[in-house]
C-alpha cells in the first residue's frame, strides 16, 4: 500500500471512530435527543442535560476510546513479540495481577482501586518476566508464555480464594472484574489516558525492532538489535498500556485479541502501520460495545466485557475462516 | 577486511561443540564449512557472526575483537543468513529486505532513497524483482530463501555468512545462488563463508574448504586439496571416489556402496 493510500485509510478510520464516538454520546438511559447533543454541549450555563452529557457520557466515551486503543495496541505488540496469533494483552499476567490488586484494594478498603490494580498488573508481569528469564540468556518468548500461564493461574486462584473468604464483597469485586465504564469520570480519564498514550507512543517507536524480531532472534541480532533489551522494552511499554487500561476499566476481553487481527487484514504486517490501524479498530470496537452495553437493556447496563466477548468471539471465528479460506 | 577466528572454543551449557576452531575469511574468497550433521558448522557460523560468544579464543574483524565493536557497526560489515526461517507472520518481501538496511538506517528513521535502491538491487540479484509486494508466506520454499538472502544482500556487508544457503533450492536456483555468491566474492571483494552438505557444489564454487567432524577441524585448505577420498572417508565415515568434472575438471564426489553394484 502506498503511503498516500495508507494516509487516506487512517483518516477514514479516524472519521469512523469520531462518528461512533458522537453516536455513543447520544446513547443512554436519559432521553436526550441526538440532534440536540451538540447544542447542549456548546450552550453555556448549567443544565441537567449538560451535566449528563459532559460529566457522565463524554468522559465515558473518551475512556472507552482510549482503553480500546490501548488494549488493541498492547495486543498487537504481544502478538508480534510472541509471534503467536492467540496472544492478547493479558497473556503474561497483566489482568490477573490487576484483579488481585483491585481485590486487595476493595477488601482493605484502601480507596485507591485503580492505583492498586495498576501496581498489581505491573507486579504480575514483572514476576512473569523474572521467572521466564531465570533460565539465563534473557526471557525467551516461550518461557514468558509458560510463566505467564502459570502466574495467571496462581494469581487467579488467589483472587477467587479472597472472594470466597469475603463473600460480603463478592458482588463489588465481581462487578469490577467484568469491566466497564459505568463509573468513568474525568478523573479516571485524567490518569488513564496519558499512561495509555505514553505506552502506545513507546510501542510505535519500537515498531521496527518488533518487525525485526519476527525474522527470528538470530537475524534480528545480526542486524544490530539487542534482542534481550528490546524485548524487555516492548514488554514494558505494552504492560504500561495494558495496566493503565485495566486499572481504569477493569478486565475487558477480546478487544486486544480481535482488533490486531482485523487490522492485519487491511494494514499488513508492518508494525508502524499495523499499530495505529489496530488502535483505531480497538477504539471503534469498544466504543460500540459500550454503547450497546448502555443502550440494549436500558436502563439496565450489561457489563461491557460480556458484549465484547459476545460480539468479538464470532467475529474472531469469522476472521479465522477468512484466513484459512 | 579479514574475519578471523583464532582457536575458538564454543559450548552450549556443559557440552563443548567446537574445539580450537581457526578460520581466515579473506575478501574475494568463498569458504565452505563441510562435515556431517552435528560437526559444528552452524556453531562456527554463529560464533563468526557474533551470535555466540566463544568460551575461549576470539573472533576478530580487521584485527578488532568483534565483541568490542558496536552492534550496528558489525551489522554494516557482516551479514548472516541463518538456516531456519520460521517466519510465521505476514510480512512482505519488501518489508523483510528493507530490514537489512537497519544497520545503516537505525531503528527509527524512515528508509531513504538509498535504502530503496539497495532493496531493488538486492531483489534483482536474487531474481525476485516482481515479488516486492508479496507476502513472504505466499512464496515457495526456494523463493523465501532467496528473499531472506536478499535481506542480507541489502545489508551491503563485506562479509557474508550463510548457513546452508542451498537447502530447499532446486538445481537451477542452487546454481544461480552459488554463481551469485561467487560473483559477489570476485567483483565486490566480499568474503563469503557458508556451510553446506552438497560436496559437489562446494567443489565447484568454494575456493577454500574446512572439513569438520565432531567439533574439530579435520582438514582445511584449498578446496581441491581437502576434498580427497581419504579425508572424506575419515570425516563422513563412508567410502567415496572422485572423478573430474567433464567441463571444469574439479573433483566430483561420488559415494561408493556395496548396494550399488558394479559394472
Amino acid at each position: 500500500m502506498s503511503r498516500r493510500r495508507f494516509a487516506i485509510l487512517l483518516l477514514g478510520l479516524g472519521a469512523v471512530v469520531a462518528l461512533a464516538a458522537a453516536f455513543s454520546l447520544t446513547v443512554g438511559s436519559a432521553d436526550i435527543p441526538a440532534g440536540r447533543t451538540l447544542s447542549i454541549l456548546t450552550s453555556p450555563g448549567p443544565s441537567l442535560e449538560r451535566t449528563i452529557l459532559f460529566d457522565l457520557r463524554l468522559p465515558r466515551v473518551l475512556l472507552a476510546l482510549c482503553v480500546g486503543a490501548g488494549l488493541a495496541g498492547a495486543g498487537t505488540a504481544y502478538q508480534g513479540l510472541f509471534l503467536n496469533p492467540l496472544a492478547d494483552p493479558f497473556v503474561i499476567g497483566a489482568s490477573s495481577g490487576a484483579a488481585l490488586g483491585a481485590t486487595v484494594s476493595i477488601l482493605l478498603d484502601l480507596g485507591a482501586l485503580p492505583f492498586a490494580a495498576f501496581l498489581g498488573s505491573l507486579g504480575a508481569v514483572g514476576l512473569v518476566y523474572l521467572l521466564g528469564g531465570s533460565g539465563g540468556g534473557g526471557a525467551s518468548p516461550l518461557s514468558l508464555l509458560l510463566a505467564g500461564a502459570a502466574v495467571s493461574t496462581i494469581v487467579g486462584s488467589l483472587v477467587s480464594l479472597l472472594m470466597i473468604l469475603n463473600d460480603q464483597s463478592l458482588g463489588v469485586i465481581f462487578n469490577w472484574l467484568l469491566g466497564g465504564f459505568s463509573t468513568a469520570t474525568w478523573r479516571e480519564l485524567g490518569y488513564g489516558a496519558p499512561m495509555v498514550g505514553v505506552g502506545l507512543v513507546l510501542l510505535w517507536l519500537l515498531s521496527r525492532p518488533l518487525d525485526a524480531l519476527a525474522l527470528g532472534d538470530d537475524t534480528a541480532s545480526s542486524l544490530g538489535l539487542s534482542v534481550v533489551g528490546f524485548r524487555f522494552a516492548i514488554v514494558l511499554a505494552a504492560t504500561i498500556t495494558t495496566a493503565a487500561a485495566v486499572a481504569t476499566a477493569g478486565i475487558i476481553g477480546f478487544v486486544g485479541l480481535v482488533a490486531p487481527h482485523a487490522a492485519r487484514l487491511i494494514a499488513g504486517g508492518r508494525n508502524s502501520r499495523l499499530l495505529p490501524v489496530s488502535c483505531l479498530f480497538g477504539a471503534l470496537l469498544l466504543l460500540l460495545a459500550d454503547a450497546a452495553a448502555r443502550g440494549l437493556a436500558s436502563p439496565q447496563e450489561i457489563p461491557v466485557s460480556i458484549v465484547t466477548s459476545l460480539v468479538g468471539g464470532p467475529f474472531f471465528l469469522y476472521l479465522l475462516r477468512r484466513r484459512s479460506a | 577486511m579479514n574475519l578471523v577466528a583464532e582457536r575458538i572454543v564454543c559450548a552450549y551449557g556443559e557440552r563443548t561443540v567446537l574445539h580450537d576452531f581457526n578460520l581466515v575469511a579473506e575478501p574475494g574468497t568463498v569458504t565452505a564449512l563441510l562435515g556431517p550433521n552435528g560437526a559444528g558448522k552452524s556453531t562456527a557460523l554463529r560464533a563468526l557472526s557474533r551470535l555466540l560468544r566463544p568460551r575461549a579464543g576470539k573472533v576478530t574483524l580487521g584485527g578488532e575483537d568483534v565483541w568490542r565493536l558496536p552492534r550496528r557497526s558489525f551489522g554494516r560489515q557482516v551479514a548472516f543468513v541463518p538456516q531456519s526461517e520460521a517466519i510465521a507472520w505476514p510480512m512482505t518481501v519488501e518489508q523483510v529486505v528493507l530490514l537489512g538496511r537497519v544497520p545503516h538506517r537505525g531503528w527509527l528513521l524512515p528508509y531513504s532513497a538509498e535504502d530503496r535502491a539497495a532493496l531493488r538491487t538486492a531483489l534483482r540479484q536474487v531474481d525476485l524483482e516482481d515479488f516486492q509486494g508479496r507476502d513472504l508466506d505466499s512464496l515457495s520454499g526456494g523463493e523465501r530463501r532467496r528473499a531472506l538472502l536478499a535481506r542480507a544482500l541489502a545489508q551491503d556487508a563485506r562479509v557474508l555468512l550463510l548457513d546452508e544457503p542451498g537447502a530447499h533450492l532446486d538445481l537451477r536456483h542452487q546454481v544461480e545462488l552459488f554463481d551469485l555468491l561467487a560473483r559477489l566474492a570476485r567483483e565486490r571483494r566480499a568474503a563469503v563463508v557458508l556451510s553446506l552438505h552438497d560436496l559437489n557444489l562446494a567443489s565447484l564454487y568454494a575456493d577454500r574448504a574446512v572439513l569438520l567432524n565432531e567439533g574439530r577441524i579435520v582438514a582445511q585448505g584449498p578446496t581441491q586439496e581437502v576434498l580427497t577420498p581419504g579425508l572424506l572417508r575419515e570425516t563422513f565415515g563412508i567410502a567415496v571416489e572422485t572423478v573430474p568434472h567433464p567441463r571444469c575438471g574439479v573433483a566430483m564426489i561420488l559415494p561408493v556402496s556395496p548396494h550399488l553394484g558394479e559394472t
